[in-house]
């Protein structure tokens, strides 16, 4: 029942620029887009000069911007026998008090910006939305039930998400620092990312090759103390990827800096016994971008697999979890040939997705 | 074969299971109605409740115990009745997935915690600012590990849920998906929740048959 | 006036953390409210955090600390009239 998607094309926006490989080329040379932000009072990646237009709002905006990058680099037609997937936690968030924040309302102008036909859905599910769209996308594919898919996420910083977080105590003084000793918690970020997906390979050269998502059944704000909830997501998608965790190269993990996450990560690793392999977190490059946050990683998760190559775990110095992880402390080439993206998030929802260079 | 176990109605007036009310606050009474309805409620106040006193007054009418319940927002409380009624307190949920939609995600807690930024933002609202925490809050309840997922579309879409039911059976590795609508904004609300399982059974998931299901109350 | 706090304090924790069905006689000034008590959490310790603020004008800015200020009502009576 379960079959590869085959990556056909892909795009990020980030502050650091458009395109994936030239975000790639970013953070392998240690480039961040975290910094000082004195509006908001705390370190963020946010693009400088970037409004909403007479026509469009601001996220759609960045959204077409990344669907007409993948679509230019796309070998197909997207008009035909194509699905839309939208993963965004907060969407439109400066138009909540009026009718334009319905969320579906903006994956249906973003299928309309692509010339998709097809009713579209939007996938919300807290940080895990990025990568349970490119899930949700392989299994379409699979079942038949679609074949191409267009996963498109997005999220935005804003004054309503900091403050959020602000009261959860959980800001970085500085740039966050996944997995080291010191962490003192999350940066967040802005950026969009689209990845296009087929059941027919083309010149792809990476696919989607199997997903799983959990429920930690524990609390809807704190990670579980265990990790036993992760751990259920990467089994199943080692499952139903057909592969073990000795053939994944490396882990490209949610990594968002505070206390409990990243302990609770190396917990679930060490369950599913990957806390041998090289592990990162991209938050220190492009801090957490919500919705965007799994589809933005799992995107330099398949330049690394092009490449091979693997970027550095921004921010580490020392080990800070109890179960000791593989962080990757310098950039460096590598051949790597698979590997396991994770994301963890707010409602105790976990997910798991497992990438393979073909 | 997917088939529908249960499924349960949940709006202003009423909470019904299987088509059956089980709460009922119309405005009829039961007597000259000559039905038997159980825990017919009166309500001796003219004014229309708010959908979260309505909400803890069905709570009340199932004779829940469960302290959690009133640090939720309208939207999971609506959820988590909808799992209550259809779980039925028996312990059946080894093997279950949740598959829940909407129209309007969390914007009813998003704008109260918007107004709250003016004072000192409350991190109980900003946690309630995401659609998928009914899902954690009914996953904690019932002790639900399986997968699980929240999509939002412009309408009732029976073919997004089933295709997404579907995948959460096949690749989820279990027998039941507890789905449905849960919708709750301008201060009404409506839930149309099910059971579905894997294996042989009366009503068939299938567009058709979920489609009148949803219209049915 | 310890003791009128008290009482005071067992109000307003009971609304700002919607512990609607709460008896507050059943709830003593040295029970733990975290735990075994009242089954607080994290989230609500971060409550109580803003309460503090609301209420009283006293920031707390590192949320370790709450642990102790927050073990019991007299706990929470005492750091205030401390802090106030």
């Amino acid at each position: 029942m379960n079959k590869p998607a085959y990556i056909r094309s892909t795009s990020v926006l980030t502050p650091l620029g458009l395109g994936s490989r030239v975000n790639y080329d970013f953070i392998f040379s240690g480039q961040s887009a975290v910094s000082a932000n004195t509006k908001f009072e705390c370190y963020v990646s946010a693009f400088d000069n970037l409004h909403a237009t007479r026509t469009s709002t601001r996220l759609e905006s960045m959204l077409c911007q990344a669907v007409d990058d993948a679509a230019h680099g796309a070998d197909f037609d997207l008009t035909k026998d194509t699905a839309l997937i939208l993963c965004t936690t907060k969407g439109d968030i400066e138009d909540l008090q009026s009718e334009k924040a319905l969320l579906p309302d903006l994956a249906t102008r973003i299928a309309k910006h692509a010339g998709i036909t097809s009713t579209p859905i939007v996938l919300s599910m807290a940080c895990t939305s990025g990568t349970m769209g490119l899930i949700h996308a392989q299994r379409l594919i699979s079942l038949g039930k679609a074949k191409n898919v267009v996963v498109a996420g997005g999220d935005q910083v804003s004054e309503f998400v900091i403050e959020g977080f602000r009261s959860f105590h959980a800001l970085s003084k500085s740039r966050c620092a996944p997995y080291d000793a010191d962490r003192d918690g999350i940066n967040l970020g802005e950026a969009a990312a689209v990845c296009i997906l087929s059941a027919e390979k083309g010149s792809s050269t990476n696919a989607v090759v199997g997903g799983g998502t959990s429920n930690d059944a524990n609390h809807i704000s704190g990670p579980s103390r265990t990790g036993d909830g992760l751990h259920l997501a990467v089994e199943r998608a080692l499952k139903n990827a057909g592969k073990s965790a000795n053939e994944i190269d490396f882990i490209s993990a949610h990594g968002t800096a505070t206390s409990y996450n990243d302990e609770m990560e190396s917990k679930a690793f060490a369950l599913s016994k990957l806390d041998g392999k090289p592990i990162h977190s991209l938050k220190g490059y492009f801090g957490h971008t919500l919705g965007a946050a799994g589809l933005l990683e799992s995107i330099m998760c398949m330049e690394s697999l092009d490449s091979q190559s693997l970027p550095a775990s921004l921010g580490y110095k020392t080990e800070g979890t109890s179960v000791p992880l593989q962080v990757v402390e310098k950039a460096r080439n590598q051949m790597v040939g698979s590997c396991i993206k994770t994301s963890s998030g707010f409602g105790g929802c976990n997910a798991a997705l497992i990438i393979e260079k073909i | 074969m997917i088939t529908i176990q249960s499924y349960c109605h949940i709006w202003p007036e009423g909470l019904a299971k299987n088509n059956l009310r089980l709460v009922d606050f119309s405005s009829h009474s039961a007597e000259s109605s000559g039905e038997v309805r159980l825990n017919a409620v009166e309500t001796s106040s003219n004014t229309k409740p708010s959908s979260h006193e309505r909400l803890v007054q069905f709570y009340r009418a199932l004779n829940i115990n469960y302290p959690k319940f009133h640090k939720m927002d309208n939207l999971s409380k609506l959820g988590f009745l909808g799992a209550e009624v259809l779980f039925d307190g028996s312990g059946q949920t080894d093997s279950t997935s949740v598959v829940l939609s909407n129209l309007s995600s969390s914007l009813e807690s998003d704008r109260i915690f918007q107004e709250s930024l003016n004072d000192i933002p409350s991190p109980a609202q900003f946690v309630y600012t995401l659609p998928n925490i009914v899902v954690g809050e009914i996953c904690i309840r019932h002790k639900i590990k399986g997968e699980n997922s929240f999509l939002l579309t412009s309408q009732f879409d029976s073919q997004a849920l089933i295709d997404a039911i579907l995948q959460s059976l096949i690749f989820g590795g279990v027998d039941q998906c507890l789905s449905g609508w849960i919708e709750c904004i301008n201060d009404d609300f409506y839930g149309f929740l099910f059971l579905a399982k894997s294996g042989e059974g009366e009503l068939e998931l299938t567009k058709s048959v979920l489609d009148t299901l949803y219209m049915r109350k | 006036m310890m003791e009128e706090l008290i009482e005071k304090l067992k109000g307003q924790i009971i609304e700002q953390l919607n512990l609607v069905d709460v008896n507050p006689e059943e709830v003593g000034p040295e029970d733990p409210l975290f735990g075994d008590g009242l089954g607080l959490d994290s989230i609500d310790a971060l409550e109580l955090i803003v309460m503090l603020e609301k209420i009283y004008g006293i920031k707390i800015e590192n949320p370790e600390e709450g642990k102790t200020i927050f073990m019991s009502l007299k706990s929470l009576a005492t750091y205030i009239t401390e802090n106030k």
